[in-house]
This record gives C-alpha cells, sequence and structure tokens, in this order.
C-alpha cells in the first residue's frame, strides 16, 4: 500500500532529459508485473499446442535448412560454419524484428487496460522485449549441437552475446518508442514497419555472412556508410563471434559509432516516448 | 496540500480528440487539398477547469447526463489522462472501478488471471496471495478457478472481475457505474460489498445516474455540465440541476 509520502502528481508539462534513468526505476519498482506479463506471454504462447516450444525453434531450423541449400547452389564461396552462421543471424534477426513489430502494436494492443488503470506504458514495450529475450535463450538451445559437431569450445568471446542481445534490445526498443506512439496516431505505421523489416532482413547479414558485403563486392568507400546505417550488421556479427571465435573484422571506430548511435537512438526514443504517451492513449 | 486533503484538482483542463483520419485524409492528400484545420476542430474540451477538493475517507458523487465528462474526470483521478493544463495530486493508489469482467486473458485460467490482474493493479506478491482466497470465495467460482476464462459465461467474468477488484481494497476507489453485475444473488452481495467498502475509510468517487445510489452512500455530490462542476458539494442543489438540466 502507498505510504504517506507517495504522492502522485499528474502536471500537464514533465521535463524528461532523464527518461532513461526514469525508465529503468519504473522497471525496477514493477519487475514483478514485468514477470507477470512475460510469465503470461510464455503460457499462452505454448497452450493449447501440441509442439509448443518446438515452434519457436521449427520456424528459424526451416529457414536456416531452406537459406542453405540455396546457398550451397548459389554462392561458390566457403564458410566453414554455414549452417550455423545462418541460424545465428535469423535467432538474432527475429529478437530484433520481434521487438520492433511488438512494440509498436504494444499501446494499441493493450487499449483497455491502458484505459483501466495506469501504471508506466513502457513496460508493455518492456515486457515484450523480455519475453523475445526469453524466445531467443529457448532457441539458443538448438545450437549446441551445433557447437559440438564443429567443436567449438566456448571461449571469453562469449562474452560477445550478452552485450550484443543488449545493443539489439536496445535498438529496437529504442525505435519502438517512436513507432508505438505513432501507431496509436496512425494505424499504417504498423504496415510500413512490417515492410521495413522485409526489406533490411534481405539487406543486413541475416543469410550471409557480413564478408560477403566487405569482401570486395562492395566498393571500399561505402561499407562505413552501410555499418553506421544498419547497426544490425555489426550486432549480428557480434553474435557469431560470440560462437565461433572469429575476428569481427569491423574497424574499431565503427564499432563505436554504432554503439554510441544505437544508445542515442534508445535515449532519444525514451524522451519522446515519455512525453508523447499521455496525449498517444487519448487517441486509443 | 492541506493535512486531510487526498484528491486535489486545480483548474485541470482535457482535450479529447476528434476522430477525423482514413479514407477522407488520403482523398486530401491525393487531391492535394489539405484543410489545415485549426485546434478546435481537431480538439474538443471535455475538462474545462476542474476545480475540486476531496478529502481522506469522503465519498463524493457525481452526477451529470451523458458526455458531460463524468468518466473522463475519473479517468484523470485514476492518472490515465494527464491534464492538458492544470494540476491533479492524489495523496495514495486510485483504484479505478469500471468495465468489470473486460481484460480477461482467455487462455489463462481464472486463479492465473487473479494473479495477472492484481499484480496490474500493483499489489505485490504477498498482497496478491493473501487477496487470492477472498476473491475465489467472493465469486462464487471455486469449481471452474483453474479451467481457462475463455470457457466462462458473461456472468462468470463479470463475478470474477468484481471480486478481484473490489479484494484490492484501495484507499481510493473510483467507481464509475458497476453496481450491476451478474444475477440478483450476485448483484445483492456486490452491493453489499461496495457499501462495505465505502463505509471502510477508503475515499470513495462515485459516478452515477442513479439517485437513489448517490443519496445512499455519499456526503457531498457534485453535479458536472459540459465539463466544468456547477454546484458546490450540496447533494439536493446538485440533483436539482441535474434534472433542470436533463428537462
Amino acid at each position: 500500500m502507498g505510504g504517506e509520502n507517495d504522492v502522485l502528481e499528474f502536471k500537464a508539462e514533465l521535463p524528461f532529459l532523464t527518461a532513461p534513468l526514469r525508465m529503468a526505476k519504473n522497471a525496477l519498482n514493477h519487475r514483478q508485473l514485468l514477470k507477470h506479463f512475460v510469465a503470461r506471454d510464455l503460457k499462452i504462447r505454448y497452450h493449447n499446442s501440441i509442439i509448443g516450444y518446438g515452434w519457436s525453434v521449427l520456424e528459424p531450423l526451416a529457414l536456416t535448412v531452406t537459406f542453405y541449400i540455396l546457398f550451397s547452389i548459389l554462392s561458390e564461396d566457403q564458410d566453414p560454419f554455414r549452417p550455423l552462421t545462418i541460424l545465428l543471424g535469423i535467432l538474432s534477426w527475429s529478437l530484433f524484428a520481434k521487438i520492433l513489430a511488438t512494440g509498436t502494436t504494444s499501446l494499441q494492443r493493450n487499449s483497455s487496460l491502458i484505459q483501466r488503470v495506469y501504471f508506466p506504458r513502457e513496460l508493455f514495450i518492456f515486457s515484450k522485449t523480455g519475453f523475445q529475450i526469453v524466445q531467443l535463450m529457448l532457441s539458443l538451445l538448438v545450437i549446441i549441437p551445433l557447437l559440438i559437431h564443429y567443436q567449438l569450445q566456448p571461449t571469453s568471446s562469449l562474452l560477445l552475446l550478452p552485450c550484443a542481445i543488449g545493443l539489439i534490445s536496445m535498438f529496437g526498443m529504442g525505435l519502438a518508442f517512436f513507432t508505438s506512439i505513432l501507431q496509436t496516431k496512425a494505424r499504417d505505421i504498423e504496415h510500413i514497419v512490417a515492410i521495413s523489416l522485409r526489406i533490411s532482413f534481405y539487406l543486413s547479414p541475416v543469410f550471409y555472412p557480413l564478408e560477403m558485403i566487405t569482401g570486395g563486392r562492395v566498393p571500399e568507400q561505402y561499407i562505413g556508410y552501410y555499418l553506421i546505417i544498419n547497426p544490425m550488421a555489426t550486432f549480428i556479427t557480434m553474435v557469431r563471434s560470440a560462437f565461433t571465435d572469429a575476428p569481427l573484422n569491423i574497424p574499431q571506430e565503427n564499432i563505436l559509432i554504432t554503439v554510441v548511435l544505437t544508445m542515442a537512438i534508445f535515449w532519444i526514443g525514451s524522451i519522446f516516448f515519455m512525453r508523447r504517451e499521455r496525449k498517444a492513449v487519448k487517441f486509443l | 496540500m492541506k493535512e486531510k486533503e487526498i484528491i486535489a484538482l486545480s483548474n485541470v483542463v482535457l482535450d479529447y480528440p476528434r476522430k477525423t483520419k482514413g479514407v477522407g485524409l488520403l482523398r486530401e492528400i491525393l487531391t492535394g487539398r489539405v484543410k489545415r484545420k485549426s485546434r478546435a476542430e481537431r480538439w474538443f474540451r471535455a475538462l474545462d477547469g476542474i476545480n475540486l477538493s476531496i478529502n481522506k475517507g469522503e465519498v463524493v458523487g457525481i452526477i451529470g447526463a451523458n458526455g458531460s465528462g463524468k468518466s473522463t474526470l475519473l479517468r484523470v483521478m485514476a492518472g490515465i489522462y494527464a491534464p492538458d493544463e492544470g494540476e491533479i495530486k492524489i495523496n495514495g493508489r486510485p483504484t479505478l472501478l469500471a468495465g468489470v469482467g473486460t481484460g480477461f486473458q482467455q487462455d489463462l485460467t481464472g486463479r492465473e488471471n487473479i494473479r495477472l490482474q492484481s499484480s496490474i493493479y500493483g499489489r505485490s506478491k504477498s498482497e496478491t496471495h493473501e487477496l487470492e482466497e477472498d476473491v475465489i470465495e467472493f465469486s462464487g467460482i471455486r469449481e471452474f478457478i483453474d479451467d481457462p476464462i475463455r470457457t466462462y459465461s458473461a456472468g462468470m467474468k463479470a463475478r470474477l472481475g468484481f471480486a478481484i477488484i473490489s479484494s484490492l481494497n484501495p484507499e481510493i476507489l473510483l467507481l464509475d457505474e458497476v453496481m450491476s453485475v451478474g444475477d440478483y444473488e450476485f448483484r445483492k452481495k456486490s452491493r453489499a460489498r461496495i457499501e462495505e467498502l465505502v463505509k471502510g475509510d477508503a475515499t470513495v468517487v462515485i459516478v452515477s445516474h442513479s439517485k437513489s445510489i448517490l443519496n445512499n452512500l455519499c456526503s457531498k455530490v457534485y453535479a458536472i455540465d459540459n465539463g466544468s462542476v456547477m454546484t458546490h458539494g450540496d447533494i439536493d442543489e446538485a440533483f436539482e440541476f441535474y434534472e433542470s438540466d436533463k428537462a
């Protein structure tokens, strides 16, 4: 129960330069609720389905097999870990794509709840992200046989995995902070997001290694721009290196720019979200 | 904020968007005839300078015609909408009771929904644990509590919904015309439950059209019209205004 001193104040305007910190505090205060939301999504996902957990790995596996066959026919260069490369690419990409897609519609889908009870609305985006991270962890179990097959031992590179997951989540949430608010006013946004995701799926090194882009087919001067406008290229490569221990082959300053850019998107997004959500929910 | 004051609204203004979207807008863009609409055309004023002060333990009624801004006012008090101008201070945790029986997860069981709803309303794990048994008892659907909600009838959902919210033991209860859920027997039970809550130390704001309910429960009643408070808290004055307004 609320103590004597917790006075809620709702003013028209609020300064929100510290938005990410406030969000973190809100998430911490409502961690019980976040846990419930993630558990709910998991339960609903596996309720009434015979294969249950299998479905969350079947789709990436099927895609991997398809792209593997396609690549074995079309491409002459030899990637020693090709199935692993493709599978990790697809899993990392779907973490990002699903955070962004479900985040975009999260306010709209929960309109009846939003109109009944107040809690910080960024929790909807956080809980979707939490759910996708749990899903990714479960899906990552299927690469264990591949790791054994290639005799890949866990090395210190494995530390890249949590970093990459954190950065992918931040990038997805940062964008979802914008799209979720815009979606309340114009329902077109979710379709724009879906199309953009489909296009960038092919433009990102998801089912091919980054070396196919950096390896000489694309003029040198464009590679820097490519890496900057497509943070996912760096993050997917990080996930792959975490398991294969291969060098990243990305200039250090480019990695730095990507990380800073991702944090900036998250930061500006969180300010935008916190300033706009009170007005946006009126459109639900 | 004064010592006893628990809800304070000063000059609260809230604008609500008018919905003009879709094909009309697309046609305007395609034909190059986008009309710049003024702010007054895009928004209407749902609350227009509300001043209200409610003390701890008071039971306050709000009466008004449809569309006068009653429910919006309650939502502002619950923190769902932030005022566009003015200020609102609430000393405690408000719970809005509206639309009972909605917002359940169809594929989860009754028990799972109790836990989820309880945490949505900000209750901790131990508080949730304590209220679970009470909810099951009061709703009278113990037999079906571990079945998925989608197998419930509308009445069962309403009973469960009411049982959950009324078991939350809120310090500030905001009621939006919910006195009639379920069958006769349950209605009697829920009416008694509300009276119990009202007579306890909770601060209550009730929005209703029913004179008898407000007369029975409230110590103050305000009439609102066009987003403004029109009376000063006296019950008879509020009813008089409401009835003259309707005529």
